[in-house]
């Protein structure tokens, strides 16, 4: 499994394409957004990072042409679809390190107003790339990598903007169901939908035709 | 030693093989206790298919030519005088048959071919 | 007998198309060559083989085990090189190397790059500034690197010239001197196999013709030629293909001796190779 998590590392790092698009991206979005709560922006770079890197190495081994050689290796296919799951963390990992060293430096040199750090951020995130992940791999696997594209676009953009309008939200049943969920509860949820998901991409990715 | 096959001759490729270690071995160019190369190796020479020599090894060896070792490989086989003898007799006689047949065929008579055969055995 | 490779009854089923009936086996120590015309399941077989594509009935055992419950196992002991090597076109070949060579429990290094110095490879050179004879050499390095027990290539030398594909068969030769080694190797390129292979294997519209030795099968078969006057209905349907021109035929027989009986001195009968036999099983 290191081997898989060392690979990806290795294409995500030698693809020019990625890399330009991790660092332009962060100006990019700050440009977009005229005001910005400091934390909800951090918030949407951890998430959407480790989106993109989460979906561009499901190309490499189930979607694109490269999944001939990937599959001809000695794994099964079982393990494969563990780690994809597993390596939603590590992508976190590598993002919240990234992102973190990035808005630092934005920071020290007076560009912006960002936060580079937040632990109660960090701790929101992990349901929220786990449900993601859930809702998004299950389809990626059972479609072709177009639809799997297009839905997984269509539920980030769902995800962000039901988010979006809860935190605006004034309806007084919401707000108080809101402040009755702590962060154990969605923990929960993601846990159980991550896990679910799991079983259920094992059992599709199991037969399937590569 | 020395093996070569002709790809467009009628005659299959084993049995180019045989014959040619055969003569190789009554001429004495092959000694008894004399190692052959081995069966893949001589395919991966020769170019053929291993199969290919298997057989040419399989056929020498029923007609008492060479003997296979078990993980040691394939040895020219001790030739009774009597029975060398024998065998070159039988190639011959293979070959006259076959002169006598056709001589038959084309209405050449007995004297004739003997009256050739004086003279060629003369000339060669 | 202990057959390296096993397949029994595959069958897939396809929109079009349907691959059915697929058995033959292999020994240890030999070259089976795959040939088929175009489209016929050369590639579709070798998939059903490695588990990319699931089978919908028939079993396939290699090494003696279950491809599918010993899968990693066996994918262990498997050095693959297919048609289109699509290998991750920004990595280095050190690159890619490092992260194949993880997955297999057998990789050895030195073998390696002595076929990197052997095929001319540089190590550093990114995979996609390789031509495709170069990728193909690669796929070869890599799967001959970790004591594979038995190597599967579908069509690995179509669109390489000659002299390249001569240089192949002599690395398989080299293989197979190892006699627990098997080598199954699909084509189109019959000539390729002419030499080497042990054993044939014909497929066609996604069913198997004949699986048998090469040598056999170069002796049962043979092109007969001879003049129009000799053919009608009944001599026609002696032979597996016919092709009749204006100045006479040519066709293909399986049965030299009773073509012989039939025809005698009124025809040609010469022997056929295996384009010969493929190009007239096809086209009838």
């Amino acid at each position: 499994m290191i081997g898989i998590i060392k690979r990806d590392i290795l294409l995500i790092l030698s693809s020019k394409q990625t890399i330009l698009l991790m660092l332009f991206y962060i100006p990019f979005l700050m440009i977009l957004a005229e005001s910005f709560h400091p934390e909800s922006f951090y918030f949407v770079i951890i998430v959407l990072y480790t989106f993109l890197m989460s979906m561009s190495s499901f190309t490499y081994d189930i979607s694109g042409k490269s999944k001939y050689i990937m599959n001809s290796l000695p794994i099964n296919r079982k393990e494969l679809v563990v780690y994809k799951y597993l390596s939603i963390f590590v992508y976190l990992g590598m993002t919240i390190v990234f992102a973190g060293v990035y808005l630092w430096i934005i920071h020290i040199l007076g560009l912006a107003n960002v936060d580079y750090f937040s632990l109660r951020v960090i701790k929101n995130t992990i349901p929220i790339v786990m449900m993601y992940s859930a809702v998004v791999f299950p389809v990626y696997i059972r479609f072709e990598p177009r639809i799997g594209q297009i839905l997984s676009l269509f539920v980030f953009i769902l995800f962000f903007t039901t988010i979006g309008n809860l935190s605006y939200t004034r309806d007084k049943a919401i707000l108080k169901f809101l402040s009755l969920m702590k962060w154990e509860y969605y923990m929960a949820i993601a846990l159980l939908l991550y896990l679910l998901s799991l079983l259920l991409s094992i059992s599709l990715y199991k037969e399937k035709d590569i | 030693m020395r093996i070569i096959i002709s790809n467009s001759s009628n005659e299959p490729i084993y049995e180019q093989i045989s014959k040619q270690i055969k003569a190789q071995i009554l001429k004495g160019e092959l000694k008894e206790g004399d190692l052959l190369p081995s069966i893949r190796g001589l395919a991966r020479d020769l170019q053929i298919s291993v199969i290919t020599t298997k057989r040419a090894y399989e056929e020498l060896e029923k007609e008492g030519f060479i003997e296979t070792v078990q993980g040691k490989g394939s040895y020219v086989a001790g030739q009774n005088k009597e029975l060398m003898r024998e065998k070159k007799l039988n190639i011959i006689e293979e070959k006259l048959s076959r002169i006598v047949e056709e001589s038959k065929a084309l209405g050449i008579g007995f004297d004739e071919i003997l009256e050739m055969l004086k003279i060629l055995y003369e000339e060669v | 007998m202990d057959y390296i490779l096993e397949v029994n009854n595959l069958r897939k089923e396809f929109k079009n198309f349907t691959l059915d009936n697929i058995s033959f086996k292999l020994e240890p120590g030999y070259i089976m060559g795959f040939i088929g015309p175009n489209g016929a399941g050369k590639s579709t077989t070798i998939k059903l083989i490695m588990n990319l594509l699931k089978k919908d009935g028939g079993e396939v055992r290699i090494f003696g085990k279950d491809h599918e419950k010993y899968e990693k196992e066996v994918k262990n002991r498997i050095g693959f090189v297919y048609d289109e090597n699509y290998y991750y076109e920004d990595l280095s070949i050190r690159a890619m190397k490092s992260i194949v060579a993880s997955f297999y429990s057998d990789w050895d290094d030195d073998k390696f790059n002595q076929y990197l110095r052997d095929f001319d490879l540089n190590p550093k050179a990114k995979i996609k500034t390789l031509s495709k004879g170069m990728k193909m050499k690669f796929s070869l390095a890599v799967a001959l690197s970790h004591n594979a027990d038995l190597i599967i290539m579908d069509e690995p030398t179509s669109g390489l010239d000659p002299v390249f594909r001569r240089e192949v068969l002599d690395i398989l030769y080299n293989v197979i001197e190892d006699e627990r080694k098997s080598i199954f190797f699909s084509t189109h390129i019959t000539t390729d196999l002419e030499k080497i292979a042990d054993y044939i294997t014909f497929i066609n519209k996604g069913k198997i013709v004949f699986s048998k030795p090469k040598d056999e099968v170069l002796e049962s078969y043979a092109i007969v030629r001879g003049g129009l006057d000799i053919l009608n209905d009944s001599t026609r349907k002696e032979f597996i293909g016919i092709r009749e021109t204006k100045v006479g035929f040519e066709a293909l027989t399986d049965n030299i001796e009773k073509t012989r009986k039939t025809f005698g001195d009124k025809v040609l009968i010469e022997r056929a190779n295996l384009e010969d036999i493929m190009v007239y099983s096809v086209r009838g």
